[in-house]
């Protein structure tokens, strides 16, 4: 049942992708709505910020709009829905380097006053300590300071749960170098924490 | 630092480098082995793998919230069409489709951005549709709304950024221009916040309604006419999405804004204006969002109001939220109507 629901999901979403390569705007309507929340999370992960993550996304779509003829049907479109949004991550990120980001735990003070959502959505466990939120935080805030290229590994891999084989679809790079650049991330994300970690408690005196 | 010293036939460097593939299960049973082995008789490398480990559960346990903000599909379809236009003259055959793709997504979006979007104080250009070859020009007249109050709040109310105003925006750089009024407050004028109590009162659940109805009539012109006249004597705000006329078939679109208790009514005579082809109704629940909004809004209450530093930033989002709850609100009692009014075959 489940098969061939999926199985009739997927031929649809094939005529959709057909449909809009051909230039129908509408059938393009219906694949973003279909993948809307998927390139967003995406995004919401890499960038650590809703209002980013939203300008990401919006920027992601129009460019496969406009590269959709070079899409292979055989391949799966949310995989290169996804590998459109890491790449123009890490080109927006290169370009901007000098750039200061806002991440999600620091408010960001904006003449519109738009609010910066928290992304991290701590309710899902009512019963989680304060301690385990802050180890939360801290591992976050460690998350964001990495290099993109080293956060957009470990958020393939750890929150979107890519294999190894995806994530060197998606960063169009060899097997080998995601192997050792998912090792080099960890071990630089784990030295972050430890600098936070420090960080945290040489200045709170506070308990 | 990695230390340099041999257990067995690897170094613990070597071994590291294992590390990753095994968490990921991404290993051959060959280098697990190696990995395994080591491990057993290295305390160091058993302690750093288990720190990884650790560190990699936690951020598996990472769970976002990632809705899509009302009317985010139709800004980008705006994009997309208004970045399209130009390009050829073999697109207008198609301009019919585009109008309904931008009509069903704008539905699918739900109502919240509509008002937003396509508000007449902010530029054109992110209307779908204005084109020369217009048939019929706006009938409706924007600037009436002008006088209701109502309707200034509802105008007011910005929800996003407007970058369909700028397609070539960065794509990292939200840049917008937020009119300000809603928020009655003054953040500098006094020191303690208070959350205000009317946001916390609300029925079960707040939903956004809107409606497309789709209309055929003979004279499209006179029943846009009297869909105005009647729009505008109801305490609604309407806006022109757009009018086209192509190989001789007429079609138009206009989202009215109203308040819930008058959309029936409003709806009723829309309905007898012209045999109708088409009726949807969408309700988007952001009940959601609203309480987590208000949570965390008691939360910055709090905060501000118990320490003894000024915190500006706490303020800052403090006023935002305020503003965004009060403009769901607003938007939870209204009823966003998109007419469609094609030309009939003298039905």
């Amino acid at each position: 049942m489940d098969q061939i629901s999926n199985r009739i999901m997927s031929n649809n979403i094939v005529e959709l992708i057909m449909r809009s390569q051909r230039g129908e705007v509408d059938s393009f309507g219906s694949l973003v709505n279909i993948y809307q929340s998927k390139v967003l999370g995406l995004c919401l992960k890499l960038t650590g910020n809703r209002s980013d993550a939203e300008d990401l996304a919006q920027e992601v779509f129009l460019k496969s709009f406009r590269s959709l003829k070079g899409f292979r049907l055989e391949a799966d479109f949310g995989t290169w829905l996804h590998r459109i949004t890491v790449n123009m991550y890490l080109n927006y990120k290169k370009k901007n380097s000098k750039v200061t980001i806002f991440y999600i735990d620091d408010p960001v003070k904006t003449d519109t006053g738009e609010i910066n959502r928290e992304i991290l959505d701590e309710s899902a466990d009512p019963s989680q300590e304060i301690e385990e939120k802050e180890d939360r935080n801290v591992i976050k805030q460690a998350l964001d300071s990495l290099s993109p290229e080293h956060k957009a590994v470990l958020v393939l891999r750890e929150i979107e749960g890519y294999s190894y084989e995806e994530i060197a679809q998606i960063t169009q790079s060899s097997l080998g170098t995601v192997k050792s650049r998912m090792n080099r991330a960890r071990q630089a994300l784990k030295e972050k924490i430890l600098q936070t970690g420090m960080t945290k408690a040489g200045k709170g005196g506070e308990i | 630092m990695t230390r340099k010293y041999t257990v067995g036939n690897k170094s613990c460097f070597e071994v590291r480098e294992l590390f990753s593939p095994w968490l990921d299960g991404e290993i051959t049973p060959e280098d697990a082995n190696i990995l395994e082995k080591h491990i057993q008789s290295c305390p160091p490398c058993k302690t750093e793998l288990e720190s990884w480990q650790s560190i990699s559960h936690s951020l598996q346990g990472f769970t976002y919230s990632a809705d899509p903000p009302p009317g985010f599909a139709a800004q980008l379809m705006n994009r997309i069409i208004t970045e399209q236009k130009p390009e050829k003259y073999g697109f207008i055959k198609t301009w019919h489709k585009t109008i309904a793709a931008a009509a069903a997504v704008i539905l699918f979006a739900g109502s919240v951005g509509i008002a937003n979007n396509f508000m007449p104080e902010k530029k054109n250009n992110n209307i779908v549709m204005k084109s020369n070859r217009t048939a019929q020009t706006a009938v409706v007249d924007n600037n009436k709304k002008h006088a209701e109050p109502e309707a200034h709040l509802n105008t007011s109310a910005n929800n996003r950024p407007d970058t369909a105003n700028d397609s070539k925006s960065d794509a990292v750089a939200p840049d917008a221009a937020v009119p300000e009024t809603a928020a009655p407050d003054n953040p500098k004028a006094e020191a303690r916040v208070v959350v205000a109590q009317e946001f916390a009162l609300f029925d079960n659940e707040i939903t956004i309604k809107s409606t497309l109805l789709k209309l055929s009539s003979d004279d499209p012109i006179g029943t846009i006419a009297k869909a105005a006249a009647k729009t505008n004597g109801s305490g609604a705000v309407s806006q022109i999405i757009s009018a086209q006329n192509t190989g001789g078939k007429e079609v138009s679109i206009t989202s009215i804004t109203v308040p819930e208790a008058a959309s029936a009514e409003l709806m009723n005579y829309f309905m007898s204006l012209g045999p109708v082809i088409d009726k949807s109704d969408e309700a988007k629940d952001i009940t959601y969002r609203y309480k987590e909004a208000l949570a965390r809004q008691q939360e910055l209450a709090s905060l501000i109001n118990n320490s003894q530093a000024e915190n500006a930033s706490y303020r800052t989002e403090f006023d935002s939220l305020s503003k965004q709850l009060q403009e769901w609100r607003e938007q939870a009692t209204k009823h966003t109507i998109i007419l469609w009014i094609e030309k009939g075959q003298g039905n």
